[in-house]
């Protein structure tokens, strides 16, 4: 018999002891620190069946659906189960895929520590988010690709793809920068597609089905599904004046994950390239290419793909350099991973700001069948999605930007469905604020919400913590359009054309 | 290599560690710029619109770069901008058919 050598237990320290150190960052309530707003949506989703945000998740949302069944606090099992441990095997893989690309096991160790002390991955891990699980993927295809498993790597590709559309992207780069080698590759495309592309019928049932339209649905178009998929869309157009500081931001969060694996990561860029090294930097590419030229600023999220990939390519680098580069660089990972504990602790950090918990606990406090004007979407409306899927009774009154001179399918089938639950009618928020108050149902707005509708509602104080009770509604007052980006839906034709007119001066 | 002694007629070479020390002071200091981002608990943001986006300057900077790089591979220019050219007509393509606008409330 074969003895056990102690280097074979290594992976397992490492996941053992990255799983350790996320958990006890992990935040143990309901959070919104760290870009995680969604939470509230993923929270819902594992409530109860609905159409979730684009553009569906669907292998996250049925996992979520799954850990709901399992005794104990919901957010704490799916912070572990759904991020912690995602993120602990993902360090693992590095491990794996660094070792087995430098043949080093002291530099696969010191890339597993840069990985474990990188600011973007860790602070996914900690909070109720789909990137770990989808990040996991992505290292799994990687670490089959250079073991040379095509099968698995287009498994774990699909399944990612399946967690989180962004996937998708990567698969098509790595296919194409495999296009000298197609057809092995086109041989487990079927797999890709089963396992990538097809659960993504789950959100097209959904939106069939009679589940709540709180986001979308209600029925099963063309015109829901471009509705659904045109209501984020803000990728690729940043305005050069955001760009300077943009820009730096990019760098600054890349050198924060990284630490001094800045430097090895230069030298693992160095030609000769293979193609895994291009597969790397294209998928660091592409995700650093998002947010640095994404509307949205709360995007450095997606550099969660970005970083395991510099990561092996810093792998990569230090086995071009001598030991000493690899000495720094871990002593660089250790400060980091210090820093992180208490300057990125998601639990330290939620306790001493509650904000989730605190809007949680305020929706929980109103009376039954109060109705709530809250945002569509963003931290109010995906909270009050997971209070309503909690089984509070509450009528939801979604913000609709006035103005909008097309009725959208996603909001027509919210007040159809409003009007069938709940017996309210209108066509506008202020609409439908004003039937319920002639019904005689208490409307109340959080305050942080107020500002922007405070000339349509009059609001009062009525000792109700973070909410104050609409008193009366101004149907007269100007229109309100808000002060956030407004994404019109997909219409190439029409667009062109009505920008034409305007160069024409029509 | 070890670096930092240039022998008579050579330049010196930046010492090895520099690179890393630079990293090192300028850490604290990005440190704390992107940890109010990352800790902050309300997504709204206003946005900025402009008929440039930075997407197209970047896409014309990199295809400048590597037109001058490669000038003595005219083949290699070319298709750099036909690359780029490629990905700012989806880009405009993919403006063009969402829209964007911003509304100032």
């Amino acid at each position: 018999m074969k003895p056990v050598s102690a280097k074979s237990g290594i992976p397992l320290a490492v996941l053992l002891v990255s799983g350790l150190y996320y958990y006890l960052l992990s935040a143990k309530v309901w959070t919104w620190i760290f870009a995680s707003y969604d939470s509230g949506d993923w929270l819902a989703v594992s409530n109860m069946w609905m159409v979730p945000q684009p553009y569906g998740s669907p292998l996250y949302i049925s996992l979520a659906r799954a850990v709901n069944f399992l005794p104990g606090d919901l957010v704490s099992n799916m912070t572990v189960i759904l991020s912690v441990i995602p993120m602990a095997i993902t360090v693992c893989l590095i491990y794996l895929i660094v070792k087995e690309m430098t043949g080093s096991l002291k530099i696969a160790l010191v890339c597993s520590a840069v990985m474990l002390g990188a600011a973007v991955p860790l602070s996914q891990a900690t909070v109720v988010e789909e990137y770990a699980l989808a990040v996991m993927f992505v290292a799994f295809a990687f670490y089959f690709y250079i073991r040379g498993n095509r099968w698995a790597t287009a498994l774990s590709l699909g399944l990612g793809t399946a967690v989180h559309i962004m996937v998708l992207v990567i698969s098509l780069i790595w296919f194409v920068l495999n296009a000298r080698d197609i057809k092995p590759w086109l041989k487990v495309t079927p797999v890709y597609i089963v396992s990538g592309i097809l659960p993504y019928g789950l959100i097209l049932w959904l939106m069939a089905s009679d589940a709540p339209p709180l986001l979308a649905g209600g029925e099963l178009s063309w015109a829901m599904i471009n509705s659904y998929l045109g209501s984020t869309g803000v990728a690729f157009s940043l305005s050069i004046v955001e760009a300077p500081e943009r820009l730096l931001y990019v760098g600054a969060f890349l050198v924060v994950s990284l630490g001094l694996a800045v430097v090895p990561c230069w030298w693992g860029l160095k030609r000769p390239w293979r193609v895994s090294t291009t597969m790397l930097i294209g998928a660091a590419g592409f995700s650093i290419w998002y947010y640095a030229t994404c509307l949205d600023p709360t995007t450095w999220t997606f550099l969660i793909w970005a970083i395991p990939m510099m990561v092996i390519l810093a792998g990569m680098g230090l086995g071009r350099m001598q030991l000493k580069h690899s000495r720094i660089v871990l002593a660089g990972a250790i400060c980091l991973i210090a820093a992180n504990g208490f300057f990125l602790n998601a639990d330290r950090l939620t306790r001493e700001n509650p904000q989730a918990t605190d809007y949680y606990d305020a929706l929980m406090g109103l009376p039954d069948g109060s109705a709530v004007v809250t945002h569509h979407g963003g931290w109010g409306g995906l909270g009050f999605d997971y209070v309503y899927s909690e089984g509070k009774d509450l009528i939801p009154i979604f913000f609709h930007y006035e103005g909008r001179t097309e009725p959208e399918p996603i909001y027509s089938n919210y007040l159809a469905w409003l009007k069938g639950k709940h017996s309210l009618e209108g066509g506008s928020t202020r609409e439908l604020a004003s039937d319920a108050l002639d019904s005689g149902i208490p409307v109340y707005i959080e305050v942080f919400q107020l500002p922007g509708w405070d000339k349509v509602f009059l609001a009062e104080d009525v000792g109700v913590h973070r909410f104050k009770r609409v008193v009366s509604v101004d149907m007269d007052a100007p229109l309100v359009t808000g002060n956030i980006v407004e994404v019109k839906r997909w219409n190439l034709v029409e667009a062109v054309w009505e920008k034409l007119k305007g160069f024409l001066g029509g | 290599m070890e670096s930092g002694r240039g022998s008579v007629g050579e330049a010196k070479r930046v010492p090895w560690w520099v690179s890393y020390a630079v990293i090192a002071c300028l850490l604290p200091g990005l440190y704390m710029l992107v940890r109010p981002e990352m800790a902050e608990q309300f997504g709204i943001y206003t946005a900025v619109i402009s008929p440039v986006s930075l997407n197209l300057i970047l896409l014309y900077g990199i295809w400048g770069y590597e037109s001058h790089k490669r000038t003595r591979g005219k083949h290699r220019a070319t298709r750099w901008l036909v690359f780029l050219g490629g990905c700012a007509v989806l880009t405009l393509i993919f403006r063009l058919g969402f829209g964007i606008e911003t509304i100032f409330g």
